[in-house]
């Protein structure tokens, strides 16, 4: 993996070990300090303090605090950093929010025409016997949880899909380690068909990984009455998957509302939104954790690079007026 | 086929779902109707769950043909929730500078294709001879919204009527897209100028609203359903509308007492009743000259039980707990014994009737058994719900699969009555599940409430609770207390929470005339949704309590006041402010 120098970086330090492995790894690679855009996240700036540090030494670049909770603030940061001046991006979103991911892959899909190449670096935490807070071996059972809380649910910004009054309400939903959240929103949804499942069987990022998923499917399966409940197919582990997985599934529901809530890992989630960038009608709905558990996850494996170029020349996003 | 396998039939439906015939057969009540049936603007308010969809469902044309042989009106629904209002791009629109413009050619549009929606379900509201002047009125108002624009104008086919609704439809759904997806949803990174067609009620609802009474007779309602989630912009465009009092169209909007603002884009209000009607659809009255909750209970669960081939009455399918009923009988009688020893004519049964729960309960308390009190019987169960009808399904379907799963599998015995065990553990359950749920800040409306405000609201009504508990329990000579009134003005800190409990249905508003005759002050009550969770008698309600805005801070800091040991209810009142507790007679306080 090299980078061109002229490669913009975008990333957060967070309170996770595996914020900075990406950022390091780019600049060992030929990325430039000065290509380096990141921000703290408000809430989180006592938590990550040690992270920032090694950002702080690993470049000097500048770190707006950002509030997750609003919007606003959020796509301003992401406007504002992709600035016209660079052709090639990079984007760490091993410990970004969901949120912001979709938001920096709108933006530079809006800005397609202009951009030679779009990349993603994905860090997993350390396998066996660090992980997740869900699957890590010897955690107490009350640490053994991801995000708790929910400030709010929302469609995020630039998926809003294409929603028909008379039309019945599809939900896909690629589960993750968080039952409690995926089930408030898919009572929010009040989905009439929901397709849901764990990832394929051998794609997790990590040991464990894939049972504690398929735990959170059973249990949500026996929660949660939708006349018509089905299955889909994703990877954990592979953006193109997930994105050829929903590519065969989705057009069965074509004249149908359809929402997809991609609560498994970034991968999937990229996949998903990569998708929805080209399937204009299909909403991405995101439900907003009012925190994160500090034990998150431990350890860190080398980051990995994905090409998504060319999914992001396939969006379908009305481009912006670059002329203004 | 099992008998564990027959349907429920407390299955909860959505109304908007519903087909006509599925509707109508489970339409009940025609009170509410008459109500909101008319030329008028009508804002209808009432907590999820009290019947406002189904309402509207009962208002659409399909259901009224069904129902009358003449109809008058036309109804247009219009569901919010369901559209693409809800999404967080007409969030950050609102600081767009082209907003209202924008909102009111959004709204036109989505108003006007579910009109074209009902013209082509129902062909024949259209006359012969008149269709054709409809297409050219279309026609005509189309290419006036394209006139200014840089987008060329839609010419419809010279074809029938069926295939010019199908174009009008299709026309209207690309102009939305091309609204929303192409520009509403960007103009937050792209502050391009808009030069696609603009549609205004003028130019293009109104006149076509204004035809189809002229030439069909009947008078179009739009059915704007959760007006809540309107997104500010539309809800000022909407309220623009209604203060014109257009005598074609009536607005009739639902609420769930979140809507945004009574502002038009004049920056006047509209007003109740000079512009629009209010009817709040469940109060804390369950009971007025117009209309009665219980009885109108009692007609849904027997069409229910009915339509499932259960022949029993909403009284026999629900009966009261015999055992609890003689125990109380035998107290009464020792009461009354009792009383006409201290009091004299007609004292005695008013104090009877005063204490008699509170001193059964006290008899369980005494034998350790206080959590034994049974709540059952049909009336009992109707009061619980508190005007809300769906917590009475909810709460009828649970009981029915209990009462169902005690059949043996083989068995071809059928439910045809619920156990008062059976209905007693269901309500204690769900009041519990009720109380918890209200600091779960995710499922509550109003998204500008923080999770610590929810907090704030479960601490109050948690304290408050537990006061008219510990009055329940007390020796006092009114015990049935499940109101209060500030003695103050309350802070702004405790108005909101206040406010929050009142939107979430948790308290409900009323009014008490003030003790000096000069004026009104709000009363609020609990829901009695929440009684079984205290212990407290549903039955009748007989005062309030005076609170002042300081205690009411404590509740909502600190929760409940209690020094007693949990479980143990305290008997002797500990958070009174003054040395003594204001009380009122019922008639006195306005119900």
């Amino acid at each position: 993996m090299t980078f061109a120098q002229d490669t913009l970086f975008l990333g957060l330090p967070s309170f996770e070990e595996r914020s900075s492995s990406g950022l390091r790894q780019f600049l060992l690679e030929g990325g430039l300090k000065e290509n380096v855009r990141c921000a703290l996240i408000k809430e989180e700036s006592s938590q990550s303090r040690a992270q920032t540090e090694v950002w702080k030494d690993l470049c000097s670049a500048e770190m707006p605090v950002i509030d997750r909770f609003e919007v606003k603030d959020l796509w301003n940061w992401v406007w504002s950093s992709i600035d016209a001046d660079h052709e090639s991006f990079v984007i760490d979103v091993s410990c970004m929010p969901r949120e912001l991911i979709g938001l920096v892959l709108f933006a530079l899909s809006v800005r397609r025409d202009s951009i030679t190449s779009v990349n993603i670096l994905y860090t997993r935490p350390g396998d066996d016997p660090d992980g997740y807070a869900t699957t890590r071996p010897g955690l107490a059972e009350e640490d053994r949880w991801l995000s708790k809380g929910v400030f709010t649910t929302r469609s995020i910004l630039g998926y809003p899909g294409i929603f028909l009054t008379e039309g019945e309400k599809v939900l896909i939903a690629l589960a993750g380690h968080e039952p409690e959240r995926l089930f408030q929103l898919i009572e929010v949804v009040e989905p009439s068909i929901l397709a849901i499942s764990s990832e394929a069987k051998g794609t997790s990022t990590i040991l464990g990984a894939g049972t504690v998923s398929e735990g959170v499917v059973d249990y949500l399966r026996q929660r949660i009455q939708v006349p018509q409940m089905e299955e889909v197919t994703f990877s954990a582990n592979s953006i193109d998957d997930t994105y050829k997985s929903l590519e065969v599934k989705c057009p069965a529901y074509a004249n149908k509302n359809l929402t997809i809530a991609a609560m498994n890992t970034k991968l999937a989630f990229v996949g998903s939104a990569l998708y929805a960038l080209r399937e204009r009608r299909i909403r991405l709905t995101y439900l907003v954790p009012l925190k994160y558990n500090p034990l998150y996850s431990a350890g860190t494996q080398a980051p990995e690079l994905y090409d998504i170029t060319v999914y992001i020349k396939s969006a379908q996003t009305t481009q912006v007026q670059l002329s203004q | 086929m099992s008998q564990h396998a027959e349907p429920n039939p407390f299955e909860l439906v959505t109304a908007s779902k519903l087909s006509a015939q599925e509707a109508v057969s489970l339409w009940c009540d025609d009170k509410r109707l008459d109500r909101v049936n008319g030329r008028e603007n009508c804002f209808i308010n009432g907590l999820r769950g009290t019947g406002k969809t189904m309402l509207f469902r009962i208002l659409q044309y399909d259901c009224q043909k069904l129902l009358n042989e003449n109809v008058s009106f036309l109804s247009v629904y219009v569901p919010v929730r369901d559209t693409e209002l809800l999404t967080t791009e007409f969030d950050v629109f609102q600081d767009d500078a082209l907003k209202f413009m924008l909102s009111e050619s959004h709204l036109v549009l989505l108003l006007t294709k579910q009109l074209a929606s009902v013209l082509t379900k129902h062909l024949e509201l259209v006359p012969q001879d008149r269709r054709q002047a409809l297409q050219q009125l279309a026609q005509d108002r189309v290419s006036m919204a394209f006139q200014f624009s840089s987008v060329e104008t839609y010419i419809f086919k010279r074809s029938t009527y069926e295939v010019f609704l199908e174009e009008f439809s299709s026309v209207l759904e690309r102009e939305l897209l091309r609204l929303f997806n192409s520009f509403i949803a960007q103009r937050f990174y792209d502050k391009a100028s808009y030069q696609g067609p603009v549609f205004t009620f003028d130019t293009l609802l109104g006149p076509i609203a204004d035809w189809i009474p002229s030439n069909t007779g009947k008078t179009i309602y739009f059915l704007v359903d959760d007006a809540d989630d309107l997104p500010e912009s539309h809800t000022i465009t909407l309220n623009t509308w209604i203060a014109r009092r257009r005598s074609s169209v009536a607005f009739k909007v639902s609420t769930m007492y979140l809507y945004k603002t009574y502002e038009t884009k004049g920056r006047s209000a509209i007003q109740h009743p000079h512009d629009f009607f209010l009817y709040e659809v469940a109060t804390r009255h369950l009971k007025d000259e117009l209309e009665n909750y219980v009885e109108l209970l009692r007609q849904i669960c027997e069409s229910r039980l009915k339509l499932k081939g259960i022949d029993a009455s909403a009284k026999s399918f629900f009966p009261p707990d015999l055992v609890q009923e003689a125990k109380v009988k035998t107290l009464e009688a020792k009461l009354i014994a009792e009383y006409s020893t201290i009091h004299s004519g007609r004292a005695i049964k008013d104090n009877v009737y005063r204490h008699l729960t509170s001193e059964y309960k006290k008899s369980l308390l005494a034998r350790r058994t206080s959590g034994t009190y049974i709540y059952a019987g049909f009336e009992t169960l109707a009061e619980l719900s508190s005007g809300l009808v769906r917590d009475f399904i909810i709460c009828a379907q649970r009981m029915y699969d209990s009462q169902r799963r005690r059949i043996k599998p083989a068995s071809a015995e059928r439910v045809t009555a619920i156990d008062a065990s059976i209905q007693s553990d269901v309500v204690k359950k769900y009041a519990s599940e009720l109380l918890l749920d209200i600091s779960n800040a995710s499922q509550r409306r109003d998204r500008s409430a923080t999770p610590e405000e929810w907090g704030q609201v479960h601490r109050f009504i948690e304290a408050l609770g537990s006061v008219f508990k510990d009055k329940m329990y007390s020796s006092d000579s009114e015990r049935r207390v499940f109101s209060f009134a500030f003695q103050d003005e309350p802070d702004p800190d405790v108005s909101r929470v206040i406010d929050l409990a009142i939107a979430e249905g948790y308290l409900m508003k009323g009014f008490i005339s003030r003790k000096e005759g000069t004026g009104r002050r709000n009363l609020y009550m609990l829901t009695r949704r929440l009684a079984p969770a205290f212990d407290l008698d549903v039955s009748a309600y007989s005062g309030y309590l005076s609170l002042t805005s300081a205690r009411a801070r404590s509740f909502m800091d600190r929760g409940p006041e209690r020094s007693e040991s949990q479980g143990a209810p305290q008997l002797q009142l500990s958070f009174l402010d003054s040395g003594d507790w204001p009380m009122i007679a019922i008639d006195e306080a306005g119900y």
